[in-house]
Formats: structure tokens, C-alpha cells, sequence
């Protein structure tokens, strides 16, 4: 199948043989998002949530950062109130859930590059179905064949993400059923490595985007968060969202195009190219998340 | 340690709309194929924004910071240095490993 779908004739390979080619090109982001998701199980597990708990936050969000900073709140959150796992109060979850979309809000952007780009103007409910698995990875693959070979038949794009999803849900069930077993030393281990993740991830924006905007974002949030949540003794959850917009602010001030609120006058047109717009997308890679 | 726990069911939903909602607009609207450029510019920095909020000051709180803030310090340079998400993970994993271990309590 997959080398009938790479063969010249590619134009005439059926659906089938589209989606496995489709499933093959996704397995760079699988090697990538097996060990993540493991992780991501056995944190949640490590919280006093359950095996299919870890399970069904895989299996809905399909969205790796989101689904690590809410394990992580609502571990925090729990431990605060002096409760069981299963006693959050309605204040906390609204919290994680709004921290999570404001999060997530990027899809939108990647969405609005891939949505046009696929092929053969598909059914609503198979375009409903193909917006569901497009992850930060997946969109870096997408948009590298779109830059390639034109626009993408909906079969691969569904291939690539059926492939992607199983990794991360699969990863994320091994991690949970593995959390039980392995030592507390290794499992403290990991729970770092869930930060050594967090500072990968900002490496890789620095390296895919302008460096200046992003570390003025990244930096700015950091400093926010370390305020509200020191002197001004804030709770996570309260404290995230104000951070994370604020230090978006001095990124999105920061990668102004030039000639907007300076005194200079030149024309902009290289300034935005080189950040904003949909090139600076194209040459992301796969060190981000879901 | 396999039933479901209500209130954390409630979050995953919660997650799965705002997150779908964001990927499907642009499928289904056509005219939100292209966003504002302000916009657009402002959801680029988000992610960057958000993941320094979440290394700080939690990543130095939990465990001996030493220990924290090498492992942190390490990855991110290890990942500007071009090495993959993988190897990054499973280094890091190993030293603080090694880290927990080598320390008493």
C-alpha cells in the first residue's frame, strides 16, 4: 500500500492506499510522541487519578501541553484543597479549562493554513472529522507536503493523524499502566523531565521563530507568574491565564511590524514576512506539542 | 485505579471543546481562513508566553532546585543545539534519575 501511494501514480492510488501513506509520514511525530505521552500517564497517574483517567484526556484533547499543564493544576489544586482526587471545586476546573483553550488558541492559526489546503472540497462531517487530529505536529508535516506537492488529499491528511492519535493515546495507556510498577526515584524523575519537556518546547520556538518576540514572551510570563504567585500570592490557577496573556502582550508588542508606534517610517512588508503571516509556520518543526 | 473521577472528566471535556473548536473554526468557516494580522501575531507568542509561565516558578518548587534547574537549563540547551524531542526527554529523565538517587531522602 504505501509503496503503490508513493509511486508516480499517486494521483489515481485509492483512498486506502492514501491513508497508509498518510499513516507512514506520521512516523517521525510518533517517535516523538510515544515517550511524551508516557510520560503524560504516569503524571497523571502519579496524581491519584486513574488509569483510564489519564486515558480519556489522551483520548479527547489530543493536545500534549494543554493536557500536562491541566494534569498539573489539577494535582496542585487537589493537594491545596486537602482533598481527594475526585474533590475539585467548580472555581479550579473552570480555571484549568479556560488555561487550557487560551492555550490551545495557536489551532486556530495552524488550522486557518490547512483548512484551505486540502484537497477536493470534502463533506462538513469529514471536515469536522479531519480538524479534530491537527496537532502542532501534524500541522509541521502537513504544511511541509502542502509546500511540496500542492494540496493534501483528505485520505493521507486522515491517515497522518489516525497514526499520530494512536501513538499518543497508546503512549499516554502505557504510561498510565506503567506508573504503578516503576520506582518512586524514577517516577520523581519523570515528573522533572515533564519541565526539561516545557524548556525543549520553548527551545524549539526560539529556533522556529523570531527569537526577540519569543523570548520577550516567554520571559515576561515567566517573571508574571513568579510575581502573582509570590508577593501577590495568587493561586495557579488565577495566576497562569493572567501570566500567559500578559507575556503574550510584550511578545505580540515585540514583533511589531517596524514603522508601527516607532518614529520610523519604512515600510513593513520584511518585517512581517520574517515573523507574522503564514510563512513563519512553514518551517516549524516537530519539538512542540499537540 | 480504574474508575473515572468526575470532576477531572469534566475538565477533559472542557479541554476537548475549547481545543476542537479552535482546529474545526477554520474548517468550517471559510472566511476565518485568514486571520487578522494582529491576531495571528498574537497567538504565535502565546505558546511561548504560556510555557514560561509554566517553568516558572513551578520546575523550582517540587524538587531540590539544583537538581531542577540543571535538568531545565540542559534541555533547553540541548534542543537549540538541533537534538530531538526524544533524546532530550530520555537524557534528562536519566540525569535527574541519577540526580534522585545520588541524594539522600
Amino acid at each position: 500500500m504505501i509503496q503503490r501511494a508513493n509511486a508516480p501514480g499517486r494521483e489515481t492510488a485509492s483512498a486506502l492506499g492514501l491513508f497508509f501513506s498518510g499513516a507512514a509520514s506520521a512516523l517521525p511525530i510518533a517517535t516523538g510522541y510515544i515517550p511524551v505521552a508516557i510520560t503524560f500517564g504516569i503524571l497523571v497517574v502519579n496524581s491519584g487519578l486513574s488509569f483510564l483517567d489519564a486515558v480519556l484526556a489522551s483520548a479527547l484533547a489530543f493536545a500534549g501541553a494543554a493536557q500536562f499543564m491541566a494534569a498539573g493544576m489539577y494535582a496542585t489544586a487537589v493537594s491545596a484543597a486537602g482533598a481527594l482526587p475526585g474533590g475539585l471545586s467548580l472555581a479550579a476546573g473552570l480555571q484549568i479549562v479556560l488555561a487550557g483553550w487560551l492555550l490551545n488558541l495557536r489551532h486556530l492559526l495552524m488550522s486557518s493554513v490547512v483548512a484551505p489546503n486540502v484537497a477536493g472540497s470534502p463533506s462538513l462531517s469529514r471536515r469536522s472529522l479531519l480538524a479534530f487530529g491537527l496537532t502542532d505536529e501534524v500541522f509541521g508535516v502537513a504544511t511541509w507536503r502542502i509546500a511540496r506537492e500542492g494540496p493534501l488529499r483528505p485520505a493521507f491528511l486522515l491517515g497522518l493523524e489516525a497514526a499520530s492519535y494512536s501513538a499518543w493515546v497508546g503512549g499516554t495507556a502505557l504510561g498510565a499502566s506503567l506508573g504503578e510498577v516503576l520506582p518512586p526515584s524514577l517516577r520523581a524523575a519523570m515528573g522533572l523531565a515533564l519541565y526539561a519537556l516545557f524548556a525543549a518546547l520553548l527551545a524549539g520556538q526560539v529556533r522556529s521563530r523570531r527569537p526577540g518576540p519569543v523570548a520577550g514572551a516567554a520571559i515576561s510570563g515567566a517573571a508574571l507568574n513568579v510575581l502573582l504567585r509570590g508577593p501577590l500570592s495568587l493561586g495557579p490557577g488565577a495566576a497562569f491565564p493572567l501570566a500567559m496573556i500578559g507575556g503574550a502582550l510584550v511578545g505580540w508588542y515585540l514583533s511589531r511590524p517596524a514603522g508601527q508606534g516607532g518614529g520610523s517610517s519604512r515600510n513593513s512588508s520584511s518585517a512581517q514576512s520574517s515573523f507574522s503571516g503564514r510563512n513563519s509556520f512553514s518551517s516549524q518543526k516537530k519539538e512542540v506539542l499537540p | 485505579m480504574t474508575d473515572l473521577t468526575l470532576p477531572w472528566i469534566f475538565v477533559c471535556l472542557g479541554l476537548f471543546f475549547g481545543t476542537y473548536l479552535g482546529r474545526a473554526l477554520p474548517f468550517w468557516f471559510s472566511r476565518m481562513e485568514s486571520l487578522p494580522e494582529p491576531v495571528a501575531r498574537f497567538l504565535e507568542v502565546v505558546p511561548a508566553a504560556a510555557l514560561g509561565a509554566l517553568l516558572f516558578p513551578d520546575s523550582l518548587l517540587g524538587s531540590p532546585p539544583l537538581i531542577a534547574a540543571t535538568v531545565v537549563a540542559l534541555a533547553f540547551v540541548l534542543t537549540l543545539r538541533g537534538l530531538g524531542l526524544t533524546l532530550v526527554v530520555l537524557i534528562t529523565i536519566g540525569l535527574a534519575w541519577g540526580g534522585f538517587l545520588l541524594l539522600p531522602g
